[in-house]
């Protein structure tokens, strides 16, 4: 198992090994060295290989100078605190793989209960696809639960580390920043402890957030990172009251207008679609649930008539709504089986119109991604070029030469923020990290876009037509992907926006030609 | 994976276009994979298949692009149809609604796709024998009368799935036989012409164009 997920580690890293030995010997990033010979710990078990194909290797590494190296030239500063902080994140990052916390984000759980089996069984035959030959998805699928649990303290000892010889102190790490998030979300009362601040310091909460936050504190949590719930404690309370209220007066004031002629395509739409959300998760064929979700999608439309409901909008309300019911939910039961129908009235209005306020700041982030002619997508699949052609050439290079266009897989992976390309559990997971940056939603997620494109970098320069690549960048082989591949993904996606973001002019046009 | 059906004689691009959830997708899953999903989830964008058949003696390799059927989508998806040489304009014979909508469709095509373009008239969902609203007569005249061929399929119980993928692939193998649009090649990987005749010696391999 070690030994297969060090393997994997070599495969899929091998462009940032060349790309750090170009960093480490030009003098520019300096200080992003460190970050890279901490992130890819398995150096020691690479070298063997690499080192039978220096000449390869050598081309590979002026390629890679040639494609960036006028983005040197034009004295980009690399900012030392944004260095430095990328640094601390990966090392982290690292540190957090290391643990294999996987056990505990994603517990064995029973198997989902079967309302119709006969139906679901056939699902399963429809959606079963022969294993890509190149696919390097190692780890064997096991029942994973839809819910991404962290672990409270992650204190005890771990086995299976992948690199056994790397310092124990990510979990450490993990301890105390689990350890300030708990007394943040702390009620004051208990024994010993001092009371939580009156103020939450939303950058600190940000760079606790960062590397994903403890489930039993995610709701909390991402309230306070959406900017629904007030940093100040004492306004709480009067907040998400009003809040609440306000959407079920929309409720009542709009959603009878649904079936009224301007209205009705809408509507259809909307009822066309949830259904066929996350069809073998048995919490969103629950009709109550359904419902839930046509109040939200119809409202929020109603009140954004500029995009009004685009097909995906409704993925993106099924982490809020899966992070708020989990807040009612004994941690035993899993989340994506729970009956809704369990819960007390108000809870379930309350979980309804939280999510409908968290996904509407969302979506306020990202509106021209779904206004006419999708502008915001198209710009940012251009953007997601143009960032390939300077961080993974010979990918983009053989992704050009057969014929493969950008839109036609990074379209979906815009529109729904690559919710259809990993399983919900890592969407989660991968939000709290997209909540805790600046600009998550709208920004990061195109360097991470470009971290999970060059993830696959190997496999998809293995196909040799239009048609293998095409076929592996629809089914990327995510089954399994979990805590660890997030940390890695967000991990290399930070250090491609300290090195970018400064510097976007070099992400223009005039950079893209091959 | 590539290696596997990479002999053919021509490659021909599909497109799959109609409203939202009249079974584009399984008609799609159903022709290339033999599998049916009865809850799939809804097309973002586009996505792409492909399947080998043989007619009259030659290995005809159809691209088939699936859309997104909401109107939101057109911007993107009618750049897809640039270079198809065929069509499958799919509704559903148990919502009429979406069989009204066939005409939109069809001025989407007469605007965006080459002129030329082959299409053919889908009614699926013929299973849903009970839940009927267009009747099949109706859509037949009309298909006749845009000079469209015609057909109903069931997704769901492979009924003419095959048919129908044939017998377009079939018209537009006997169009371009009697046309010779063997010299319109270029457009690599933008969207360019897609009937692509092999040479006639040497094996036919990657001449194709994705658009």
């Amino acid at each position: 198992m070690s030994g297969q997920l060090a393997k994997r580690w070599i495969c899929l890293r091998q462009n940032e090994l060349e790309q750090m030995s170009r960093w480490s010997a030009g003098s520019t990033p300096g200080s992003v060295k460190p970050v890279y010979g901490a992130r890819y710990p398995p150096l020691q078990h690479a070298s063997p290989t690499k080192g039978a194909d220096i000449p390869g290797r050598i081309s590979k590494f002026r390629d890679y100078e040639n494609s960036v190296s006028d983005a040197w030239d034009t004295r980009v500063k690399v900012d030392e605190t944004l260095a430095s902080a990328s640094a601390a994140k990966v090392l982290a990052a690292h540190a957090a793989g290391k643990t294999t916390r996987d056990e505990e984000i994603m517990p064995p759980v029973s198997a989902a209960p079967t309302k119709n089996s006969r139906q679901q069984a056939l699902q399963r035959l429809a959606i079963q696809k022969e294993p890509l030959p190149s696919s390097v998805s190692a780890t064997p699928q096991t029942a994973n639960p839809i819910y991404p649990k962290l672990p409270e303290i992650s204190d005890q000892p771990r086995s299976a580390a992948p690199i056994a010889s790397a310092p124990p102190y990510g979990g450490d790490r993990d301890q105390t920043r689990f350890a300030r998030l708990r007394r943040l979300f702390s009620n004051g009362k208990s024994s010993g402890r001092s009371s939580p601040p009156v103020d939450v310091d939303l950058d600190k909460l940000r760079e606790d957030c960062w590397m994903g936050i403890p489930h039993k504190l995610r709701p909390q949590a991402w309230r306070l990172l959406s900017g629904y719930l007030p940093t100040n404690a004492e306004r709480r309370e009067v907040t998400l009251q009003c809040k609440r209220d306000e959407y079920w007066h929309y409720v009542e004031q709009y959603f009878h207008s649904r079936f009224e002629d301007q209205n009705a395509d809408t509507f259809r739409q909307i009822n066309i679609d949830i259904p066929r959300m996350c069809p073998l998760i048995p919490l969103f064929q629950q009709k109550m649930v359904q419902e839930m979700f046509e109040r939200i999608l119809y409202i929020w439309a109603i009140r954004h008539p500029a995009s009004g409901y685009v097909q995906g909008i409704n993925d993106l309300v099924t982490p809020f709504f899966v992070v708020f019911l989990s807040e009612f939910i004994p941690q035993d039961v899993e989340v994506g089986s729970f009956d809704v129908s369990q819960l007390p009235l108000e809870q379930c209005q309350l979980i309804e119109a939280d999510s409908f306020w968290c996904v509407s700041a969302l979506l306020d982030s990202i509106q021209d991604n779904y206004t006419f002619a999708q502008p915001g997508i198209q710009r940012k699949v251009l953007q997601l070029r143009h960032l390939m052609s300077r961080v993974d050439r010979p990918l983009h290079k053989h992704l050009e030469s057969n014929g493969i266009e950008y839109l036609q897989f990074a379209f979906r992976w815009m529109n729904n923020l690559l919710m259809r390309e990993i399983p919900l559990r890592a969407t989660i997971r991968l939000w709290d990290t997209y909540l805790s940056e600046p600009d998550g939603f709208m920004q990061f997620h195109n360097y991470v876009c470009a971290a999970f494109l060059r993830t696959w970098s190997k496999q998809l320069q293995a196909e040799k037509d239009f048609q293998g690549v095409m076929i592996l960048l629809q089914n990327l082989p995510t089954q399994s992907w979990g805590d660890r591949e997030i940390c890695e993904l967000t991990a290399d996606a930070f250090s491609l926006q300290s090195v970018f973001d400064g510097a976007r002019r070099h992400l223009s046009a005039q950079a893209a030609s091959p | 994976m590539g290696s596997r059906d990479d002999e053919y004689d021509y490659l021909f691009k599909v497109v799959l276009i109609g409203d939202s959830g009249v079974g584009k997708s399984n008609l799609l899953s159903r022709f290339t994979r033999n599998e049916f999903n009865l809850e799939s989830k809804s097309t973002i964008g586009v996505e792409f298949a492909t399947r080998s058949i043989s007619v009259e003696g030659k290995t005809v390799k159809a691209q088939i692009w699936d859309t997104a059927g909401q109107e939101r989508y057109r911007a993107i998806t009618s750049a897809y149809y640039r270079g198809a040489v065929g069509a499958l304009l799919v509704y559903d014979i148990a919502k009429h609604v979406t069989y009204e909508n066939v005409e939109r469709w069809l001025k989407e095509l007469r605007d965006h796709a080459d002129q030329n373009i082959v299409i053919m008239l889908v009614g699926n969902k013929s299973d849903l024998r009970h839940l009927r609203a267009v009747p099949t007569d109706e859509a037949k005249i009309y298909a006749e009368r845009n000079q469209l061929s015609f057909i109903e399929t069931s997704a769901l119980d492979s009924t003419n799935v095959e048919a129908a993928f044939t017998n377009i692939l079939t018209e537009i193998y006997k169009s371009v036989s009697n046309k010779h649009v063997g010299s319109d090649r270029q457009g690599y990987g933008g969207g360019g012409g897609t009937i692509i005749p092999a040479p006639p010696t040497e094996p036919p391999k990657k001449q194709c164009c994705n658009s």
